[in-house]
C-alpha cells in the first residue's frame, strides 16, 4: 500500500513538472499554437451547445406557417447593428469637423469594411475579461483586430483559430487602449481594471481638462483601432493633492452583458496603406 | 455490486460524466455568477477517485484538465496540475475521505478548491496581469456546497452503472 502510494506520488511530481514545461512552452513560445487551432475544431460543438436554447427557440418559431416576418426582423437586426456602429462615429465627426472645419478640407475617409460575428461564449474564466466569437482565420480575422458592438469599442482579437477567435475585452487588466476626450480631443489611455463595465484613465495629470459625463472615444493613436469609436463614459474624478495624476473611473459605452452580436472591422485607412 | 455483474459494467459513464462537467463549466453564466461557478470537472474528477481509484487516477485526471485547459482557452497545464492536485489527494485518501460524513467531505472539497482558485488566479496574475481580489474564493463556496449534490447524482449512476467501489 505505502509503495503503492509512493508511486502514485511520483506520478504526480512528474506531471506537475510536465505541466509547468507546457505553461512556460505556451506562455513563451508559439510552439502550441497549431495544437489549439486544430483542437478548437473540437472544442466549438461544446461552446455552440450554448447557443442550443437560442437555437431551439429559432426552430419552435420556425414551424410557424409564415416565418418570412422572423427572416425579415433578423435581417433589419443585423442591419441596424451595423448601422449603429458607424453611426457612433458621426458624434465624434460632428465634433472634430467644428474644431477643425478648415483644416478637414481633405476628402474623408471612407468607411470601414465590417463582418458580423456570434459571441458564443462571453464568460471564460473569472480572471480574465475574454469573450469567443464564432469568425476565425476562416473569414480572414487576424490578432489585434478591432471588435466592436453597437455603442462602443469591445475589445481586440487576441487569439485566432480556425473558425473561432478570442476576443480580449477592453475591461481587462492587460489592455489599454489609446482614446481622447471628445469635447476637447484630449488624448490619454484607458486601461482595464479588471471589473465589468469599468475602465480607469490612470495617467492624466491634476490640471488636465476632463468633466465627469465626458465621452472618450478611440483616437487612433497606435494604428491598431480605428478613430472615433465611442470607449467609454467617465462617472468619477477623484482629485487627491499628493498624486500627481488624477484618478479617474468610467464606464464602457459597449455593455458586455447585453451584447450577443459583435463587429470585427478593418480599418479603411490602413487597408488604403497596404 | 459483485463481480457477478462485470459484464454490465459500463465503465464509459466515467468519461461521460466528465464531458458533461465540462459542458457544464464552458456554458455562460450570468454575470452576477461571474465569480461563483463552481469547478464541475474537479468535482466529478474527486468522486470518481474516491469511489473507483482504480479506474479514475492522477494521470486520467491531468489529461481531463488538458482538455479543460483547450476548452476555456487557459494556459496548457493550468487545469491539468489542478485536476492533477484533486486527484492525488482523493486517490491518497480515499477510504479515508469515504468514511466521512458528507459535511466533512464538503470541507475538504473546499479546502482543496481554495487551492485550485489560489493557483490558477496567481498563474492569471503571473502571465496576464489580473488582479487578485477575495471574490474569486466565491467559486470555492460554490463548488463546495454543491458537493452533496454531485456526490448523490454521481453516486446514482455508479450504482446503476455497476461500477464497484474498489478498496
Amino acid at each position: 500500500m505505502i509503495l503503492r502510494q509512493v508511486s502514485v506520488f511520483y506520478r504526480f511530481l512528474f506531471l506537475v513538472m510536465l505541466s509547468l514545461g507546457l505553461m512556460i512552452v505556451d506562455h513563451r513560445s508559439d510552439l502550441l499554437r497549431p495544437i489549439r487551432s486544430v483542437a478548437s475544431v473540437v472544442t466549438l460543438p461544446f461552446h455552440s451547445l450554448n447557443q442550443l436554447p437560442g437555437k431551439i427557440a429559432t426552430a419552435i418559431r420556425s414551424y410557424y406557417p409564415d416565418d418570412s416576418l422572423f427572416r425579415e426582423l433578423e435581417d433589419l437586426r443585423a442591419k441596424q447593428l451595423k448601422l449603429e456602429s458607424h453611426l457612433q462615429r458621426y458624434d465624434a465627426l460632428v465634433a472634430e469637423n467644428s474644431r477643425l472645419s478648415k483644416l478637414l478640407s481633405a476628402a474623408r475617409r471612407s468607411d470601414d469594411q465590417v463582418i458580423l460575428a456570434n459571441i458564443v461564449n462571453a464568460g471564460l474564466d473569472p480572471f480574465s475579461h475574454r469573450i469567443i466569437i464564432n469568425r476565425g482565420a476562416e473569414a480572414g480575422v487576424f490578432v489585434g483586430q478591432p471588435v466592436i458592438a453597437p455603442n462602443g469599442v469591445l475589445g481586440q482579437v487576441s487569439e485566432v483559430n480556425l473558425r473561432q477567435s478570442i476576443v480580449t475585452l477592453v475591461t481587462d487588466r492587460s489592455h489599454g487602449i489609446p482614446v481622447q476626450v471628445q469635447r476637447n480631443g484630449l488624448r490619454t489611455i484607458v486601461q482595464g481594471t479588471g471589473h465589468s463595465d469599468r475602465v480607469g484613465v490612470p495617467y492624466l495629470p491634476r490640471l488636465a481638462d476632463i468633466r465627469k459625463g465626458d465621452v472618450l472615444v478611440s483616437s487612433g493613436m497606435g494604428g491598431r483601432f480605428p478613430a472615433g469609436y465611442k470607449v467609454a463614459e467617465v462617472d468619477e474624478i477623484i482629485t487627491d493633492a499628493n498624486e500627481a495624476f488624477l484618478s479617474i473611473n468610467a464606464t464602457t459605452t459597449a455593455r458586455i452583458d447585453f451584447v450577443k452580436q459583435v463587429l470585427l472591422v478593418w480599418d479603411s485607412e490602413r487597408l488604403a496603406v497596404e | 455490486m459483485s463481480r457477478r455483474h462485470n459484464q454490465q459494467r459500463r465503465t464509459w459513464v466515467i468519461p461521460a460524466s466528465i464531458a458533461i462537467a465540462m459542458l457544464l463549466s464552458v456554458v455562460s453564466y450570468p454575470d452576477w455568477m461571474r465569480y461563483a461557478v463552481p469547478h464541475w470537472v474537479s468535482l466529478v474528477i474527486f468522486y470518481w477517485c474516491i469511489a473507483a481509484p482504480d479506474r479514475m487516477n492522477v494521470g486520467s485526471a491531468w489529461i481531463a484538465g488538458l482538455i479543460l485547459d483547450l476548452l476555456l482557452h487557459t494556459l496548457f497545464g493550468v487545469h491539468a496540475i489542478t485536476a492533477a492536485l484533486v486527484a492525488i489527494a482523493a486517490v491518497t485518501s480515499h477510504q479515508r475521505l469515504r468514511m466521512y460524513h458528507i459535511w466533512q467531505q464538503c470541507l475538504v472539497v473546499f479546502v482543496i478548491a481554495c487551492i485550485e482558485v489560489t493557483f490558477v488566479g496567481w498563474i492569471f496574475y503571473l502571465t496576464n496581469d489580473a488582479a487578485l481580489r477575495l471574490v474569486y474564493w466565491q467559486a470555492a463556496l460554490t463548488t463546495a456546497l454543491l458537493w452533496p449534490v454531485v456526490y448523490t447524482t454521481l453516486r446514482i449512476v455508479r450504482q446503476r452503472s455497476g461500477i464497484s467501489r474498489i478498496r
